[in-house]
């Protein structure tokens, strides 16, 4: 039932990305009202598919499909609400997309074997919820260090050519810094917390600490962030590195999450 | 005699040919009096700029000249004679005319209608003067170089565009930093170009202007016009960590900020990024600076680069130059093929008759009717008078134009008798 409405918002995503897209190659602000709006739409619809969801569908456990399309809703969310605060608009150009691939993901029929079966219980709600709050702010931190990049890149490259082309009027870096460093600072605790709360639903569940893919996974990237968190705060470093350890840690991350509920 | 300028440009040569130029500003004329006393020119003038470096001469054979002023500019670049051949450039005649305008003009300049070219051409007329290199066709050109560059600097926009490198700069500034407000700017030199860089940045708001120079005095005024703070070069080191923006124009201060003091810079600084001016040339900045994270460093060229894909819209006010350069030019050229012995001597003769015409007539209505026999004598008198006087100076223009080497006498006499009204 909710498949069709899933499908609207992985259109109503996907129309965005391009919009963005074209935001971002023309540069300059024209259109980016109805990127935003078109963002929205799908937002709202995504928004409906939840509510049905749980109407209709009260199941035991929560499907990969869904966290997976939860994980583009926070993302979506967390960019609608955000997006007034910095001068960096055309970042939706990499988290519109991001949206649509997860979106996209969720819409694919998976094996039986692909749900987590018992999800139920009180610590899980706090665990999913934390665990992808988390991971939104990760991912616009990753949004933010890519065009860092990106930007880093054209400044340094000095090419002659016009200078629109040089800068493709990206957000400027001190912006992108910026951030980059707000989503880490945030997200990272939360990330933490999140872990935490899927710690306890494990001892609460009784079944023991599981040692497999996901939980490794899991692991290696908290400490990856750690890391650069450390690195950020007491190493005061920034710009192109901590933007390059950022997208590192999210593919991670992304990977520990989709890969490790895929495979494990 | 004929008119020929070699040179090499930031049209031709990269800035890393460019800045080994071994003459400086701080000898003026000591690279002209090198050229000047091997001999063999008529008249000679050098203009070295950060941009280029040109010889204009009168020489008796183009080949013979061509290879000499080639070969004089390869060594004062270090370079063995003849190995920077596809750097150099020639032009001959009307052409080198045309060039020499346009330079003044400023439309050959890195920043076409910048206004320093005009200032280091007047200097440089000068010091060729002193040595005594310059003759009467080069004063002439010289004069119409200047009112050529005058011309097009009121008839034309095009001295608009050169407020576009520093456009250029807080263009870049702003894909750097989000606010200029808070930011700090570093100035290294008080000359002309970073006047009006320090003027453009502080009306994009930039927060603090510091101006660091040699000499005390010229960026004590700079700091009081822009409304920044003055300082010594020596407080370089220890307040670089202050420069979110560092624009340097130093004369004669290559490497000065080393790769060793940004990256200590950026280390007190936490990494935050260091956008980097550097429009001296020689560069005060190691290039290698722009390989640290975090530090930006663009040089005159890769802005001027910018600029001009940026103001390649203002092409029109280029276009109106170019015309009034062309005009100039050719009226030049034109004056010049006007320099042959047999027209100037009909008018030097006409311009002797039209005056002996003119007192006879005025001396006979004065004295009233005269028998036919007086009149006669006033008439042979005034005649005598006048072909006398001019015959000396008649003879002696044949007989040079024979020889070839009229032309500075001819100069001379058209000047001496204002013959070139009427043209």
């Amino acid at each position: 039932m909710t498949l069709p409405l899933l499908i609207a918002v992985a259109a109503a995503y996907l129309g965005a990305s391009l919009l963005y897209l074209r935001l971002f190659l023309a540069g300059g602000e024209a259109g980016e009202a109805a990127a935003r709006r078109t963002l929205a739409a799908g937002f709202l619809l995504h928004t409906a598919s939840f509510v049905l969801l749980h109407v209709w569908a009260v199941r035991e456990g929560i499907a990969v499909q869904e966290s997976v399309s939860f994980m583009a809703y926070a993302i979506v969310g967390l960019w609608l609400v955000f997006q007034h605060r910095w001068r960096a608009k055309v970042l939706g150009a990499v988290l519109a997309p991001l949206a649509f691939l997860l979106v996209f993901y969720a819409t694919l029929p998976l094996g039986p074997g692909a749900s987590d079966t018992g999800l139920r219980s009180f610590w899980s709600h706090f665990h999913i919820l934390l665990s992808i709050g988390g991971f939104a702010f990760l991912a616009v931190a990753f949004a933010a260090g890519l065009t860092y990049l990106l930007q880093d890149r054209k400044l340094k490259g000095r090419k002659t050519e016009s200078i629109e082309q040089v800068v493709f009027r990206l957000p400027s870096l001190e912006v992108l810094d910026r951030m980059n460093s707000f989503c880490l600072l945030y997200g990272f605790p939360i990330l933490t917390l999140g872990m935490i709360m899927g710690g306890l639903w494990e001892w609460a569940l009784g079944s023991g600490w599981g040692w497999d893919l996901k939980i490794q996974l899991s692991i290696a990237t908290w400490v990856f962030y750690l890391i650069v968190l450390l690195a950020r705060l007491v190493g005061h470093q920034r710009g192109r590195r901590v933007a390059l350890l950022s997208v590192v840690g999210f593919v991670m991350l992304a990977s520990s999450y989709i890969g490790g509920r895929a495979l494990g | 005699m004929e008119l020929l300028i070699a040179g090499i440009s930031h049209k031709t040569a990269p800035v890393t040919l460019r800045e080994r130029y071994s003459y400086t500003e701080s000898e003026p004329g000591g690279a002209l009096r090198s050229l000047w006393e091997e001999g063999g020119l008529d008249e000679a003038f050098l203009v070295s700029t950060c941009n280029r470096v040109e010889v204009l001469a009168v020489v008796p054979t183009l080949a013979e000249a061509r290879e000499r002023l080639g070969d004089w500019i390869a060594r004062a670049h270090g370079e063995p004679a003849g190995a920077i051949g596809n750097h150099l450039y020639f032009y001959e005649g009307e052409q080198a005319v045309r060039h020499l305008f346009r330079v003044a003009a400023s439309l050959d300049s890195m920043v076409v209608g910048e206004p320093q070219i005009l200032g280091q051409i007047k200097a440089a007329y000068r010091v060729a003067s002193d040595l005594g290199a310059t003759g009467p066709l080069v004063n002439r050109l010289m004069q119409r170089a200047f009112s050529v560059a005058k011309r097009v600097r009121t008839e034309t926009g095009v001295a608009e565009a050169s407020v576009s490198v520093s456009s250029v700069a807080v263009q870049l500034a702003r894909r750097i930093f989000d606010n200029l407000d808070d930011k700090g700017v570093v100035l290294l030199g008080a000359g002309e170009m970073i006047k009006t860089a320090a003027r453009i940045l502080r009306d994009s708001g930039v927060g603090r202007l510091l101006v660091l120079n040699r000499t005390a005095e010229r960026a004590r005024n700079l700091a009081r016009e822009v409304g920044g703070e003055a300082g010594s070069l020596e407080d370089l080191a220890a307040r670089l960590p202050e420069a979110d923006i560092l624009l340097t124009s130093l004369a004669d201060s290559p490497g000065l900020v080393t790769v060793a003091m940004i990256r200590r810079a950026l280390e007190r600084r936490e990494n935050r990024p260091m956008f980097l001016i550097d429009i001296a040339v020689p560069r005060n900045v190691e290039a290698a600076v722009n390989g640290l994270d975090s530090a930006y460093l663009y040089n005159l060229d890769d802005l001027a680069g910018l600029a001009e894909a940026n103001a390649r819209g203002r092409s029109e006010e280029a276009t109106r130059a170019e015309a009034i350069v062309q005009e100039e030019a050719e009226a030049f050229v034109r004056w010049l093929a006007s320099l042959d012995a047999i027209p100037t001597i009909s008018r030097l003769s006409a311009f002797g008759e039209e005056i002996r015409k003119h007192e006879v007539e005025k001396a006979l209505s004065a004295l009233g009717p005269l028998p036919e026999a007086q009149r006669q004598v006033v008439e042979g008198l005034s005649n005598a008078i006048v072909r006398k006087l001019l015959h000396r100076p008649l003879t002696r223009i044949r007989r040079e134009s024979e020889t070839g080497r009229a032309r500075n006498a001819l100069i001379w006499v058209k000047d001496l008798f204002n013959l070139d009204d009427g043209e």
